[in-house]
């Protein structure tokens, strides 16, 4: 290869850098700003006004030239005092802080810029892009990390570039603004070959590497005291699961398909058929809502310190089933849960309180962002045993009154008086859950249907949970859409209204209507709101999960059986009566299937090996990479353990003709593939099979080329006389762009140079 | 001066150990060069290497310093992960401008002389001997070793795989003297402008700075009436006396030619004319210290006598010098009025002898003196000739 004094492809210039540069950093700010999108804050609006600010600015790169001084000098301070008086006026300090770096990012991106700015530039929207990561811990994140490095890592690399560029024109100059973007495209395509478009994947692909190790071999220590990065576990969401239960329509909900909950499991054949994830248990009616009453929510338990446990108090002797559960934001700030339990871990230092009663479980916030709860041994049988051992008698003896009484069937009664917001006075549990507040009329048209439930018969809760599901799904029908009239006659309850209708209702409807039926009956009974089924995603076949949509939302009953433990029943029509049957596999659900189970695969994999990831992870896979080598070595030494047995064994058996005549061929064919090696080695001979480049040239040629430009290198160097080398010279030209020749004697005449060259290259002896 | 610019050549480094290269740069293997030396050069940088973090760079530590920090405290692994991008571009930019100074070399060729106070041009020739990358954004920074003017010159382009490139320097020598002109070092803020990338230049060459040419006025014995007076130098030059014929080259005057006999020999000949001139003035030039006290005194006189010498040189009415107890030595050939203004460049006072000034000796001897207002005089046998 000939050295020349020109460049084989055109340049951008110093103007042309510029307007890349400025280009990129646009491109850069809009990277930054698009992450706001994804996190629950009034921020949106500003983002996308940012946005609209950097575009326009970026297609009128002119335009920036035009701000006056003034305002450029005063544009910070100012966007400090709104900061300030954005804290001020009461926002979240993260919001407020995102707020400025979006404004900050939007004035760098359209203001002059010089390489301290650029700089800021770059941190600002990885400051934005880092934050955003950390409220959404979603695997959006990944790429949008990805992305912004990659932008930015290109955007410095233009600045370098422009900055080496920028001899010999004005320092000040703004001509780069008068380009065309488009032809600064074409100027681009001319520019940038296959080869350069190649290097930048690898590198690409190496910065992802590079940074997988890293992240992998980045030391872990699990602190005692984990603190909020910026605060961020205080950011509320906005939806979710609430404590109360107000009968409406559902459609949103059964028209939202998106995965709200995944839940793997060590042993599916804990599973029932088709799993109840509960989340919430209501057991107060009242005006046609229930609601988790005061002396139940005072009921619950912190969990820290006593079965709650962080990943670093995990403790190994415990093997139990466990079920991994990963909750999406905006769910609420209850954790699904199937029945008792031995463990809770919870991924992120969050409080949790359980109810001993109910056996649910609650954050005391809304998580910002999805969260990762590791149950062991729970029960999902179907049956929920009241777990009075998580009771903390001093505390709850503080809070509220238990009395162990004779006058329910409970032997407990909670009473609360005074039920903290709710203007409610006193409640006590569980007889909430035999109350049924309505009207003499509506009670009277209870007990009747209760009757004609009965039959006159005697019926024990589970008979008569059988009884009442069957009775209510002969007059009414499943709908997302109640028929019932809006405005109700005064004194009725809608409850009783809607099971007089014999219309159509959801899950919610049929399961209030259950719960007074069977209140009614004597039979307490409460509401539960969670999750019914799901379905299986095996793209992982070694790890398959089940995930819950939103659409899965449901309501349903509990009734008390005696003994501390609730019964699930399955309320709405065309479900088994009596709830979840033991052992079922989970085999009822459905499976995932495509694009989505795909993608949605690919998320769970981002939070079980990316956002899980700790020092029991790491210590895992240092584990399984020690014993893969182990095992490696073991493996290797017993194969040549066993060949040399084999080949001892076969020189020790006696000899014969047949025997010498094997080891004679095969010494032979061993010699004969050595020396084979050696020639074609020695030889180039791969260059006779090997093809043409695109340049259409042949093998030889390219050969040639080669070792003409080491010969010419090897004489730049040591300053040799041109006639040393002038007969290798000859010969490589004439096998580079001579006539062809026999193949056979070209590379013998080109072994011949390249010997020659070498020679050369070794230069005179010292 | 051949023997100068062997040693100018000599001068230049050998890090390959062999004899003739003018090559500096990672692309001339150092001996004893294999895997071993390049894992040693990891821990321990050759002489002359260095990286040192630009401002981007600190930034880039304090994030990752903070991000390492914040991640440990709050376990968080979106946190780690942009700590890991952040050292894995730290790593990649490491590795990229290892790759960019990576099969380059580089050499710096100039003129052996240079004048003071007038800008100089030299080059620096460099190579990408790479295979498949291009270098980018070098940094090349020249210097007078003694004293100590720097310039720098980047290399404000792409230079692709194969490709010569040669940049041009300028730089602008303060005093005469003989200097040390070295590409002390190349840089490189390639690729994110994180690190900067320092290697030795490797490239020394001795130049010698004549004297700066210095504004005087004629006197009447080096006027060009008193020129007149005299004959025609017997060398060619612009006079008006013919000197001889010879064969026609391409950008001669046609007035010149001489129809006449070319017609005779049946092929262009061209009049050559005898330089004016002719005084045939000898210069001796001597600095004694107890004359030339004052430094500032003595360099002009060092101006000026250099810059007559090339006046009258080319005015062709110079004939021979002494430098200050030498003996006379003729000035017919570029070379030797080059020798003469290279003897000026490294003249200095000398110390006092006690004895009286050499006499010129001849005549049209012109010599020099001391005036006031630290003026120098030149004088033609006695007679005032030029004062600068």
């Amino acid at each position: 290869m000939p050295t020349s004094m020109e460049n084989s492809r055109p340049q951008l210039n110093h103007d042309e850098l510029q307007l890349s540069k400025w280009l990129l950093g646009g491109v850069l700010s809009l990277l930054a700003l698009w992450t706001v999108f994804y996190v629950e804050s009034s921020s949106n609006l500003l983002a996308v006004f940012a946005s609209l600010l950097v575009i326009g600015s970026m297609a009128s790169p002119g335009l920036s030239g035009r701000v006056p001084a003034f305002v450029q000098a005063a544009s910070v301070p100012v966007l400090v005092i709104i900061f300030a008086a954005d804290l001020i006026l009461g926002t979240p300090f993260l919001e407020a802080l995102i707020r400025l770096s979006m404004l900050l990012l939007a004035l760098r991106a359209c203001l002059p810029r010089t390489r301290r700015e650029d700089l800021q530039l770059v941190v600002l929207g990885l400051f934005l892009v880092v934050v955003t990561g950390v409220l959404t811990v979603s695997l959006l994140f990944g790429v949008q990390i990805l992305l912004f490095s990659a932008a930015a890592m290109l955007y410095l690399f233009v600045v370098t570039l422009s900055e080496a560029a920028r001899t010999g024109t004005e320092p000040d100059s703004r001509r780069w603004t008068e380009l065309s973007i488009l032809r600064l495209l074409l100027r681009l395509r001319q520019a940038i070959n296959w080869r350069l478009g190649l290097l930048g994947a690898v590198l690409l692909v190496s910065l992802v590497a590079i940074s997988a190790v890293l992240f992998l071999a980045l030391p872990r220590v699990q602190l005692d005291s984990q603190l909020d990065f910026l605060g961020v576990n205080r950011m509320g969401s906005t939806t979710g699961f609430s404590d109360r239960m107000e009968l409406s329509t559902v459609t949103n909900i059964r028209e939202d398909q998106s995965r709200v909950l995944r839940v793997e499991v060590d042993d599916p054949s804990v599973l029932p058929d088709v799993p109840y994830w509960r989340m919430v248990v209501l057991d107060e009616y009242r005006s046609g809502g229930f609601r988790e009453s005061a002396a139940l929510r005072l009921a619950q338990q912190h969990l820290f310190g006593r079965r709650g446990l962080f990943p670093g108090q995990y403790d190994p002797d415990l093997r139990r089933t466990e079920f991994r559960i990963y909750l999406e934001e905006g769910v609420g700030r209850y954790l699904p849960l199937t029945g008792s339990f031995e463990r809770l871990i919870l991924g992120d230092k969050l409080d949790v309180r359980v109810n001993p009663f109910t056996l649910t479980a609650a954050l005391t916030q809304k998580p910002p962002r999805m969260i990762g709860v590791r149950v062991l041994g729970m029960e999902a049988s179907g049956t929920v045993l009241e777990d009075r051992s998580l009771l903390n008698d001093v505390e709850l003896g503080e809070r509220t009154n238990l009395h162990e009484t004779t006058t329910n069937p409970f032997g407990y009664s909670i009473y609360s008086n005074e039920a903290p917001g709710t203007g409610m006075i006193g409640t006590s549990y569980p007889e909430t859950t035999m109350d049924v507040p309505v009207s003499l009329e509506d009670r009277a048209l209870l007990a009747q249907w209760v009757a004609e439930i009965r039959q006159g018969r005697t019926l024990g809760p589970l008979e008569f949970a059988t009884a009442a599901v069957d009775w209510l799904g002969v007059h009414h029908s499943y709908s997302m859409q109640s028929e019932l009239e809006s405005e109700l006659p005064p004194g009725r309850d809608i409850v009783v209204r809607w099971i007089q209708s014999n219309g159509a209702g959801h899950c919610e409807y049929f399961a209030a209507a259950f719960a007074l039926l069977a209140r009614t009956a004597g039979v307490p009974t409460r509401v539960v709101a969670g999750f019914k089924g799901g379905s299986w995603n095996r793209q992982d076949v070694d790890r398959p999960y089940i995930s819950v949509r939103n659409s899965e939302a449901h309501a349903w009953c509990e009734v008390y059986v005696g003994g501390g433990a609730w019964h699930i029943v399955e309320t709405t029509p065309g479900g088994l009566s009596t709830g979840p049957s033991v052992g079922g596999l989970a085999a009822s659900l459905g499976q995932d299937r495509g694009f989505s189970a795909w993608l949605d695969s690919l998320r769970m994999a981002w939070y079980r090996r990316v956002i899980s990831f700790n020092d029991k992870s790491q210590e895992q896979l240092v584990g399984r990479v020690r014993e893969t080598a182990m095992e490696l070595a073991i493996s290797l030494r017993e194969q040549a353990e066993l060949w040399a047995t084999q080949f001892r064994n076969w020189i020790n058996r006696p000899w014969d003709p047949d025997r010498v005549i094997d080891l004679v061929a095969l010494l032979a064919v061993l010699g004969s593939v050595g020396y084979l090696a050696t020639y074609v080695w020695r030889r180039r001979l791969w260059l006779v099979f090997a093809s043409g480049s695109r340049l259409r040239l042949d093998a030889v040629r390219r050969e040639a080329s080669r070792w003409l430009r080491r010969l010419r290198l090897a004489e730049e160097r040591h300053g040799g006389g041109k006639g040393d080398g002038d007969e290798v010279r000859l010969s490589l030209e004439r096998l580079r762009w001579g006539p062809p020749r026999e193949r056979a004697e070209a590379l013998r005449e080109l072994e011949r140079c390249r010997r020659a060259v070498r020679r050369l290259e070794r230069g005179p002896r010292a | 001066m051949s023997s100068a610019t062997t040693s100018a050549t000599s001068a230049a480094p050998r890090r390959d150990g062999r004899v003739g290269s003018d090559w500096a740069g990672p692309a001339l293997r150092p001996a004893g060069f294999n895997a071993k030396s390049i894992l040693w050069a990891l821990i321990v940088p050759p002489r002359g290497y260095r990286t040192l973090p630009t401002i981007s760079g600190w930034v880039l530590v304090l994030l990752a310093f903070s991000l390492g920090l914040a991640a440990y405290n709050t376990a968080s692994n979106i946190l780690f992960i942009a700590l890991s991008l952040l050292l894995a571009s730290l790593i990649m930019s490491g590795m990229l401008a290892w790759s960019n100074f990576r099969r380059n070399r580089w050499r710096l060729t100039t003129a052996p002389r240079f004048r003071a106070g007038e800008p100089a041009l030299c080059r620096i020739e460099i190579v990408n001997e790479k295979r498949f990358l291009p270098t980018y954004a070098l940094m090349f920074d020249v210097r007078l070793k003694e004293s100590k003017v720097e310039t720098s010159v980047p290399l404000a382009r792409r230079l692709d795989v194969g490709v010569t490139l040669e940049l041009p320097v300028q730089i602008t020598p303060p005093r005469r003297g003989v200097e040390t002109l070295e590409l002390v070092r190349v840089r490189s803020l390639y690729p994110f402008g994180f690190l900067m990338k320092i290697l030795p230049g490797g490239v020394q060459r001795p130049v010698w700075i004549w004297p700066a040419r210095v504004n005087y006025v004629r006197h009447h014995p080096l006027s060009p009436s008193a020129s007149a007076e005299h004959g025609a130098a017997q060398r060619a030059g612009p006079g008006t006396d013919l000197l001889s014929l010879r064969p026609y080259r391409p950008g001669d005057a046609q007035r010149a030619i001489h129809w006449k006999a070319s017609a005779r020999v049946q092929r262009l000949l061209v009049r050559q004319f005898a330089a004016d001139a002719a005084a045939g003035f000898r210069m001796r030039i001597e600095g004694q210290a107890e004359l030339w006290g004052d430094p500032e005194h003595f360099e002009r006189l060092c101006g000026l006598a250099a810059t007559l010498a090339e006046d009258l040189f080319r005015e062709g009415r110079l004939v021979a010098v002494a430098v200050g107890s030498g003996l006379w030595r003729p000035v017919r050939r570029l070379s030797e009025l080059e020798a003469l203004l290279d003897e000026i460049a490294t003249l200095k006072p000398s110390p006092p002898s006690g004895e009286p000034p050499a006499a010129a000796g001849g005549e049209n001897v012109l010599t020099f003196a001391p005036a006031e207002g630290r003026r120098v005089h030149a004088y033609v046998d006695g007679e005032l000739a030029a004062t600068a």
